[in-house]
């Protein structure tokens, strides 16, 4: 890698960037580094790629630093513990053959703990469990419950994924849904509840639910309305969220929503991979949708919006803005 | 890239994705992640414009490429774990929020995915600039290097940048 060169205007960017950086620049070090920049689209270009790779990155960790001092350094100590360089890993591994077991052992992810939850759903499905009390537990395409049922409660643990629960009354043990962010407990009610990435979603369908975050505060939600439990706190919910249980019916419903929070809702009834280029992610997008044909799902969205959905086997789709 | 090579490296990755998901299958020991992975190594042919045609191994090609991934995810979910740590520890008023954090894990991981396989002293003359503030005098006296050599060393930093191929 080292043995290539650069073509020179990269090198002429980077004696600018280091000019810039010796001394605290001046008002004629601007102007003239301005005038390099202008006569010709190239030097811009060269210019961008250098802000993009590592000054806005760097201007990303130093922004919090000024806020809270000392993460810049943190940062940087991360940056500098040793590790390997992926080069010397391949001429490691070669060696080796494989990898051994211990290095990977603490990693793991959601899918392969699954298969230890007391129910789970695979990609694409969704099932409806009746509970020892009587409670009908539906697991929405991808998602992993533990049961913890005694004496004194009903404790059912989301893993990941989304459920819908209607609950059996019993005045003496309470169910409660727990998640990463907090728990839910039924007040006598049908409800649902969905793990996303940093926060948790309750819908209550019927009756009302007692949403608390793990340091206690919480939240009763009443029928038709919805909450987000996020570390931070409980956020209400004021638009519209009963649709989002229409998977129960196979269907996906958009009121109005961005393109990437359909392609993610999509994306456990998808094998493979699917990849929404950023400037398009944030389209704004409704309807309805057949959750267990996805494709189908898609090429609906490729005629109403300006994307243009590539498939490349089974196993990868690109989805990009449509080209002129 | 026209659409008969794109075709042809379809053709390529039908030809081998089973084999290559059963392989990194083995050193994952979880599907969905040796999907992605499969799935990566193909964007990565793609974004490099590889002619199917001119690879005589694919297998032994195919598992380079895998391997590298396979290792760039370890490295990052480390990162990225150490740094939620320390980001975890911050008092509630200037702790930043979920989006916030995404952006600052982005940006650590695009760092060290650019300085990867640079020395230690370049990489860490390129932070203390970058990160710390400090200018190149400081960093020369804080290192006991000539200030020529620390220029020198932000150069060698820079130029990867170029030369490093992102990962999308």
């Amino acid at each position: 890698m080292s043995a290539r060169t650069l073509d020179s205007i990269s090198e002429q960017a980077i004696d600018w960037m280091v000019e810039l950086n010796t001394r605290s620049p001046d008002a004629a070090l601007l102007l003239r580094l301005q005038q390099w920049l202008e006569q010709d689209p190239r030097h811009q270009q060269a210019w961008d790629r250098l802000q993009q790779r590592l000054a806005r990155p760097c201007a990303a960790l130093r922004t919090l630093d000024q806020r809270a001092p000392g993460q810049a350094s943190a940062a940087r100590s991360l940056l500098l513990q040793p590790t390997q360089s992926r080069r010397e890993v391949l001429r490691g591994l070669a060696g080796l053959g494989l990898l051994g077991g211990g290095l990977w052992a603490g990693w793991r992810s959601d899918t392969a703990q699954d298969w230890m939850a007391d129910l789970h759903t695979g990609a694409g499905e969704r099932r409806s469990f009746i509970l020892d009390d009587g409670s009908r537990l539906s697991l929405n395409s991808a998602s992993a419950v533990d049961l913890l049922f005694d004496a004194e409660q009903r404790l059912l643990v989301l893993r990941h994924g989304e459920l819908v629960i209607q609950v059996a009354p019993d005045p003496k043990r309470p169910l409660r849904v727990r998640t990463a962010q907090g728990q839910v407990q039924a007040l006598g009610t049908r409800f649902l509840v969905s793990q996303e990435l940093d926060a948790t979603r309750v819908v209550v369908l019927e009756h009302s639910v007692r949403a608390s975050l793990v340091d206690g505060r919480q939240l009763d939600v009443q029928q038709g309305q919805a909450a987000l439990l996020r570390a931070t706190g409980i956020e209400p919910l004021a638009s519209e969220q009963q649709q989002r249980a229409a998977w129960l019916d196979g269907r996906l419903e958009v009121l109005d929503e961005p393109l990437q929070a359909v392609v993610d809702a999509l994306r456990p009834y998808q094998r493979g991979y699917i990849r929404v280029a950023p400037d398009i992610a944030t389209l704004r997008v409704q309807g309805v949708f057949t959750l267990d044909q996805p494709q189908q799902a898609l090429a609906a969205l490729s005629e109403a919006l300006p994307i243009e959905v590539k498939r490349y086997g089974p196993w990868l789709t690109l989805i990009g803005p449509k080209r002129q | 890239m026209d659409s008969s090579s794109t075709r042809k490296l379809g053709f390529f990755f039908s030809d081998h994705h089973r084999w290559l998901l059963q392989h990194i299958h083995k050193r994952l020991r979880n599907r969905a992640d040796a999907e992605d992975t499969a799935a990566e190594a193909f964007c990565q042919m793609l974004g490099a414009r590889v002619d199917p045609d001119s690879i005589e191994q694919p297998r032994a090609y195919l598992s380079t490429i895998a391997r590298r991934l396979i290792f760039d995810r370890h490295r990052r979910r480390q990162l990225e774990h150490a740094y939620l740590e320390r980001l975890a520890l911050l008092p509630e008023q200037v702790a930043p929020s979920a989006e916030e954090q995404l952006l600052l894990i982005e940006a650590l991981l695009t760092i060290d995915q650019v300085l990867d396989g640079l020395p230690a002293i370049v990489k860490t003359a390129f932070l203390y600039s970058q990160l710390d503030g400090m200018s190149y005098v400081e960093i020369a006296s804080k290192l006991q290097l000539s200030e020529r050599t620390v220029s020198r060393y932000m150069k060698q930093a820079l130029r990867q940048c170029y030369l490093c191929e992102l990962q999308p």
